[in-house]
């Protein structure tokens, strides 16, 4: 069976960092991540661009299968991913640290959409933070605060 | 007149007049409903409401404001664009073909995302259908339809089994909505649905019971990502 979701591994010292590419489907092999024998993983999901209901299930059923005694971080959320942090209990393991995610900014001036890397400690009380494009324009934020944001709410 | 049950929703003389004009009769028991109209956040209904058995209609309130004919779907008979058949592909080739087909479709001046949530509503639905056709043992195609219209894109997949029950599938995405989790089951356990419905402006449901089933889903082309975010969803069982 084929499949769109790629998965590279590196591991540095105690820890395993994956870098998941693709689409996260009931096709994926999440079976090839298998982090024995660190104490930290890294998911790197920068390049993921698509799940569906059934890589939701899928997604959900591997985390809570991952030891509690790893320390598990989120690297670079994209909005795909932050949809789903927003609504599905269990896609990430509890515990797990969102280090950083992307947000959708629009840019008035040149009529063009901007996928902001941020951290969660820069959204302070659901507000968006601002950013400027390079001529210091203010950039909009480009979605709903209260929702793109509401994983952040017990942080 | 559909008998209409106004969640949350403090009808006016001006908001009754207008329902009236659409045929629409004011009603306070859900359970003798045909219509529910609804106010904002769709999740918010599905959370709060048990009774779907009678119903045809959900409706936002926001298309009174935009439209006036908000009673009336997008009329999915006299359809006519680009078609795709499956038989039995992994969802990996479904997946490939939808978003193949999907990125040839869109317009330029959309927002870059949109073509994602098409794809997505494109990928369930078909999904459902040839997860049905695999458990049930039968060996017809499932039909995908992507039609540009003016202002709007719609998704239609059809199959020709017309086992869909929509009771069933109310209270599938309630669960869905409610638990905020995925289940195992064999023919699915709502979450499907509740992201397709997150991603249109209307869901329009045919079924001829025993002989064929059409979902059409159709999504007006949003310039801005906020702006598609703050729809909110009508249903509609023909």
């Amino acid at each position: 069976m084929s499949s769109n979701l790629k998965v590279d591994m590196e591991v540095e010292s105690s820890k395993a960092i994956y870098r998941l590419s693709g689409q996260i489907d009931e096709d994926a092999d999440l079976s090839q991540i298998n982090p024995e024998g660190v104490k930290e993983v890294i998911f790197d999901l920068d390049d993921v661009t698509l799940i569906n209901s059934c890589g939701i299930r899928d997604w959900v059923k591997f985390q809570s299968e991952l030891s509690d005694d790893l320390k598990i971080v989120y690297r670079k959320c994209p909005q795909v991913i932050v949809e789903q942090l927003n609504i599905i209990k269990g896609f990430i393991k509890d515990g797990g640290l969102i280090e950083s995610f992307y947000a959708p900014y629009y840019n008035e001036v040149t009529d063009e959409e901007v996928k902001l890397l941020i951290t969660p400690n820069e959204v302070v009380d659901s507000k968006a933070p601002e950013k400027k494009d390079s001529d210091g324009n203010i950039l909009e934020f480009d979605e709903i605060e209260l929702q793109y944001f509401n994983f952040l709410k017990d942080k | 007149m559909m008998r209409t049950f106004a969640y949350n929703i403090e009808v006016d003389d001006n908001l009754q007049e207008i329902l009236q004009k659409q045929g629409l009769l004011l009603e306070s028991e859900i359970a003798k409903s045909e219509c529910i109209l609804y106010k904002s956040g769709i999740d918010d209904l599905f959370k709060n409401i048990d009774e779907f058995q009678n119903i045809k209609k959900i409706i936002s309130i926001e298309k009174i404001k935009k439209n006036a004919e908000f009673s009336t779907p997008v009329n999915i008979d006299k359809l006519d664009g680009c078609v795709v058949h499956f038989l039995d592909e992994s969802v990996s080739e479904v997946s490939d073909k939808i978003k193949a087909e999907v990125s040839n479709f869109i317009d330029e001046g959309s927002f870059s995302d949109l073509g994602r949530y098409l794809s997505l509503v494109g990928i369930e639905l078909v999904q459902n259908a040839l997860i049905f056709k695999k458990n049930n043992k039968r060996t017809e195609q499932i039909k995908l339809e992507l039609i540009k219209g003016e202002n709007n894109y719609q998704i239609c997949v059809e199959d020709p089994f017309g086992e869909l029950d929509m009771n069933i599938f109310f209270n599938k995405i309630k669960r869905a909505v409610i638990e905020k989790t995925p289940e195992y089951k064999k023919d699915g356990a709502g979450l499907g649905f509740s992201m397709i419905l997150q991603a249109v402006d209307e869901l329009i449901v045919k079924v001829e019971k025993g002989h064929k089933t059409k979902i059409c889903c159709m999504v007006n082309k949003y310039r801005r990502l906020k702006d598609y975010k703050s729809k909110s969803p009508s249903v509609y069982v023909l």
